[in-house]
């Protein structure tokens, strides 16, 4: 959490910060209505393809410029309402979670910040990070637009997490495309713009990468179990979402 | 290219400092939390297009009519399958539609139509620096705000250039039209490296400028268009807040304006 | 007067660069002096600017010896936006340095990060609104705003911060002539006032009225002298990879002493000295080749075009027919519709009304797949297309996407590769190319597909002199080969020299078509559509002879008969 705050002093950080947000939002409104699964809320929305790599190359800018992205589509989409709140938080998660939890959560991760591909232990982390943050992401949003009265949690939160799911997947191949001249001949690796220094793991922050994934499984699961008290289940695994966050 | 839903006319609303539009805003969303009867959305809903109306914004509520329609219909198929009520309509093959549940859906409907006409009051009356003016002045600090606004100002940019890139892969072959989930994401590929690519290139550019400029997020600045509170965004403000606490009795006290008792 | 910038031994080395982009630069300017930089693309113009205002080596990181004094500032000791109230810097691209939504507001932007107050600010937006000519904008949009008023405001708004010298790096690079001519009168009035300017340019008729003209190449000043000393060292320029003033080159190669600069001083050198060549009748000399076949590829017939959203007609009543083997230039300035037109070749959009026939069929009774054989479109800018991990995939993707076999794809691939000069570059990653090659990547993308017909739009821009050349000899060759080619340019020289046939545009419609030369003899329709011939064509049409390009004019002039195609 320490890097999503302490961004904010640095020009670049806070350029990429808008420029993440404007990519996102122009390839949002310009997709929009190709297949609405469900109007309004969610599309295919096939800019999906790139929070993945908007949060492992520019981590904390990559997360808020997400966030505004995808608030300034609702404003430019004419679908700016109390939802958006929700949408800010969960896209927040789907920047935030790719490179907090790129070295934290062990043991399906990197023991480096860099994305490397010819190391399967990057593919492991990025697949598995890629389910959680789109199921982290799904559950946020489905219980705010559930509580709004917008949609029914059981059935946002699984197309959500679908959508983003294979949108994250086919990434990698956009990473692995823009990864070297991104942080090579730009030098805007997130890690050598902060002058981060690469150091120990703390504990605080595997605990987060667990509770986070935890809270992602058992809400997502939750969304299958028809009978029992879907609310109880709900809040507990958005309770453990956001503590494990703030932990990261 | 000209995405912005803003009109620009010079009615009253118009007017309004943009810290006023947001916060009643706010409380107009409050509002439609208040209920889920349809009759007392609508009486929502209907005044929310009165405001539309005063500020000859209707123009752009109707540019988005197919979303508002889909999304109607949408609530209303959707919610009788997630929300049961107590008094059955209907019997279609062992499954029961209640009354409640209809009258839910109708009534989410018309929040959720309501919810994005309200949102409309805003774009489409105040201009992209207004609103970030206003968000300032409410305690937004600067940098965060000018992330947003230089975001806002390059959307169209970023959207100029996509339909090129659009072109120019068609103009090699690429075929977008596609059914199948993962070839819609695949066929996106050639479309999302090069705007990464552009957009990324820019940053580099963005920043030196900014900083040529005499730009620092640390450092203090003056403000050249300073919003501030006239007698009109006080009267709008206090007859807002007595529409709101007066929906707040009648919900709480009187305990009307609702079908489903455990659903905001 | 007092020194304004004061350059010692410098030195700098990008961080990932394997030679040092500025090497050992020492220079002065007085105060109120006005230099203009020269040089060939690479050769450290930029990084020179850069190192002005502190960007380097404070943001652009790298190995940087030597100082940079600024008003006796060290850049080094000062945060670059402490160094703005000294130094204001002018980059290229207008759209990276405009932050907010109209121009007012941009004006007063740099005035809120100086802190001062509603009232100063008020003044200054005001009068430097006005200076650089935008005060009926002032409440303007800036996206309604065009490249040229865009790039004037970035201007006012950098001197709205009255720094003490004004830096600008090609600021008129990406300008159609209109927008040129508006910033070049702009640093003429701050000449004018004395202000310090220092200005990168590509064009010598800007460096004629500088007080120093500096000339680098590869990283050093290799010249720093009066514009007169410089421009008429042609040696030196051609070994610098910089265009040659055309009329300097013309007399040196008749053999005359004198050095003009423009064609008005040619023409009066030559009605001084050398009254002989100036005849009232000049009798043709010129054996006219018959140029494209009679057989039309492209035709459109009453075409209308609006966008869905605009009330207005881009294209208004087009007939217009493209024969095979022609080289067509489209000229006009921007807004004219000349990409409007071209984008109807391969059906990127289609007619409002009226209809474009490809091969006597209409283009909206194709498939996309059929037109991308007949009509190859190459973008202004190729990072626009460019999207795979090699260049080999880059070059193949439109024959995969046609589905062409295996055996195809690597025959036209290579030989589109080699075509293009990019042989050696097959496993290279296409983003990390320069700009001239990824251009170059672009257009041998196209290539590959072997179109007909090759639509290619601005494709000079951005690019250096000598790249422009070799891009253009590279279509001349195709041209050879058979393929028809159309380009979209705003340089009139690239259309004198290269152009069979010359279509001029203004305001969607077609107000001259004809053979090169005939065209650019009619300087009053250029004129029209705000288009001025080069100078030495200027020249020609003053001695009423058929030459279009230097060499031709030698020729012309020495009365050697000689035969040109077109």
């Amino acid at each position: 959490m320490v890097f999503a705050i302490k961004m904010w002093n640095n020009i670049r950080m806070i350029v990429l910060v808008a420029v993440v947000a404007a990519i996102y939002a122009a390839t949002l409104i310009a997709f929009k209505t190709a297949i609405p699964l469900i109007p309004g809320i969610t599309e295919v929305r096939v800019a999906n393809i790139f929070p993945m790599t908007f949060g492992l190359l520019f981590g904390p800018a990559g997360a808020w410029g997400l966030a505004i992205g995808n608030l300034i589509g609702d404003i430019f989409g004419g679908t700016f309402g109390p939802a958006s709140i929700a949408g800010f938080f969960g896209n927040f998660l789907l920047g935030f979670l790719p490179y907090t939890m790129w070295t934290t959560f062990i043991p399906f991760c990197e023991n480096q910040y860099k994305w490397n591909k010819k190391s399967y232990k990057s593919w492991w982390a990025y697949i598995s990070i890629n389910l959680i943050s789109s199921i982290a992401c799904s559950i946020i949003i489905g219980v705010a637009v559930d509580i709004l009265g917008i949609a029914p949690y059981e059935v946002i939160s699984k197309i959500i997490t679908l959508n983003n799911f294979i949108g994250g997947l086919i990434g990698i191949i956009l990473l692995i495309s823009v990864y070297d001249v991104t942080t090579k001949q730009l030098g805007l690796f997130w890690i050598d713009v902060l002058n981060v220094d690469v150091k120990k793991i703390s504990k605080t922050s595997m605990v987060g990468s667990w509770l986070v994934t935890v809270g992602s499984i058992i809400g997502i699961v939750g969304s299958f179990i028809v009978d029992v008290s879907i609310l109880n289940i709900k809040w507990l695994s958005v309770i453990f979402i956001v503590i494990g966050s703030i932990l990261l | 290219m000209n995405l912005s839903l803003y009109q620009d006319k010079d009615t009253w609303i118009h007017r309004l400092d943009p810290r006023t539009k947001i916060t009643g805003i706010i409380l107009i969303f409050a509002m439609c939390l208040c209920f889920n009867d349809p009759i007392y959305i609508a009486i929502l809903t209907l005044g929310v297009l009165f405001i539309l109306f005063f500020a000859r914004s209707l123009k752009s509520l109707w540019t988005l009519r197919y979303i508002l329609i889909l999304l109607f219909l949408f609530s209303m198929i959707i919610w009788p399958f997630f929300v049961k009520g107590k008094t059955v309509w209907l019997c279609i093959k062992g499954f029961y539609i209640h009354k409640e549940s209809i009258l839910y859906a109708i009534a989410m409907g018309l929040r959720l139509s309501t919810f994005v006409m309200a949102g409309m009051i805003l774009i489409s009356t105040t201009k992209n620096e207004d609103i970030t003016n206003g968000l300032i002045m409410m305690g937004l600090p600067y940098p965060i705000a000018f992330a947003i606004s230089t975001a806002l100002r390059l959307v169209p940019t970023f959207a100029g250039a996509g339909a090129t890139i659009v072109q120019a892969q068609i103009s090699r072959g690429l075929d977008l039209e596609s059914k199948n989930i993962f070839k819609r994401f695949s066929k996106f590929i050639p479309f999302a490296v090069p705007i990464f690519i552009i957009a990324i290139r820019y940053t580099n550019l963005l920043s030196m400028a900014l900083e040529s400029r005499g730009f620092s997020p640390a450092s203090p600045r003056t403000m050249y268009r300073r919003p501030y509170m006239k007698k009109n965004d006080w009267i709008v403000l206090i007859s807002l807040l007595i529409v709101f606490v007066i929906i707040l009795y009648i919900r709480i006290f009187l305990q009307a304006g609702i079908v489903i008792k455990d659903r905001l | 007067m007092g020194i304004a910038i004061k350059i010692d031994s410098l030195h700098f080395k990008y961080r990932s660069a394997s030679k040092d982009s500025l090497a050992n630069i020492n220079s002065e300017i007085k105060e109120g002096n006005f230099v203009v930089i020269f040089g060939h693309g690479g050769a450290g113009k930029t990084t020179l600017c850069f190192s002005m205002n502190g960007l380097i080596p404070r943001f652009l990181h790298g190995e940087m010896k030597g100082n940079v004094f600024v008003k006796n500032k060290k850049t080094t000791d000062y945060r670059i936006n402490e160094m703005a109230k000294t130094v204001g810097l002018v980059f290229q691209d207008f759209e990276a340095q405009l932050f907010c939504s109209n121009v007012e507001l941009e004006v007063a932007f740099g005035l809120e990060n100086l802190c001062l107050n509603i009232e100063e600010m008020e003044e200054r937006i005001k009068k430097y609104i006005d200076f650089v000519g935008l005060l009926e904008k002032r409440k303007a949009q800036t996206s309604s705003l065009s490249g040229g008023q865009k790039q004037r405001l970035a201007i006012g708004a950098v001197l709205a911060m009255e720094p003490d010298v004004v830096v600008m790096d090609e600021p008129t690079t990406d300008l159609d002539p209109i927008g040129k001519n508006h910033i070049l009168s702009i640093s003429q009035m701050l000449r004018n006032k004395k202000r310090t300017l220092v200005m990168v340019d590509t064009d010598y008729e800007v460096a004629m009225d500088a007080d120093y003209v500096w000339l680098m190449k590869d990283g050093e000043v290799v010249i720093k002298d009066s514009p007169r000393q410089v421009l008429t060292n042609l040696d030196l320029l051609k070994s610098c990879g910089v265009m040659v003033p055309q009329t300097l080159e013309f007399f040196k190669k008749m053999g005359w002493e004198e050095m003009p600069l423009n064609s008005k001083e040619t023409i009066m050198h030559i009605k001084e000295n050398h009254p002989e060549i100036i005849v009232p009748h000049r009798t043709l000399k010129i054996n006219r080749k018959p140029v494209g076949s009679e057989k039309g590829i492209i035709e459109t017939k009453d075409l209308y075009f609006r966008y869905p959203s605009s009330p207005d007609d881009i294209l208004k009543n087009l007939n217009l027919k493209i024969y095979e083997g022609e080289i067509v230039a489209i000229l006009g300035q921007n807004g004219s519709g000349k990409t409007t037109l071209a984008k109807h070749f391969n059906r990127l959009l289609r007619p409002t009304s009226g209809e474009v026939l490809i091969k006597g069929r209409k283009t909206t009774d194709y498939k996309q797949h059929e037109l991308a054989r007949i009509v190859g479109y190459v973008f202004q800018n190729p990072d626009h297309q460019i999207f795979s991990s090699t260049v080999w995939d880059e070059v193949a993707f439109g024959l995969k996407m046609l589905g062409e076999d295996e055996k195809n794809i690597k025959k036209n691939t290579e030989e589109a590769i080699f075509v293009t000069g990019l042989t050696g570059y097959e496993n290279k990653s296409p983003f990390l190319l320069t700009k001239g090659e990824r251009q170059r990547v672009a257009f041998a993308s196209i290539l590959s597909i072997k179109p007909e017909v090759i639509v290619l739009d601005e494709p000079t821009t951005g690019l250096d002199y000598a790249h422009q050349i070799s891009a253009m000899n590279m279509l001349k060759e195709l041209n050879n080969k058979g393929r028809t080619i159309v380009i979209i340019t705003h340089s009139m020289w690239i259309a004198e020299q290269f152009a069979t046939r010359v279509i001029i545009m203004k305001d969607g419609i077609i107000i001259a078509d004809g053979p090169t030369r005939d065209i650019f003899f009619d300087e009053d329709v250029l004129k029209e559509a705000s288009l001025v011939p080069s100078q030495i064509v200027r020249v020609s049409n003053w001695l009423k002879t058929q030459s279009l390009s230097v060499d031709e004019l030698v020729e012309e002039l020495k009365g050697e008969s000689f035969s040109v195609s077109r």
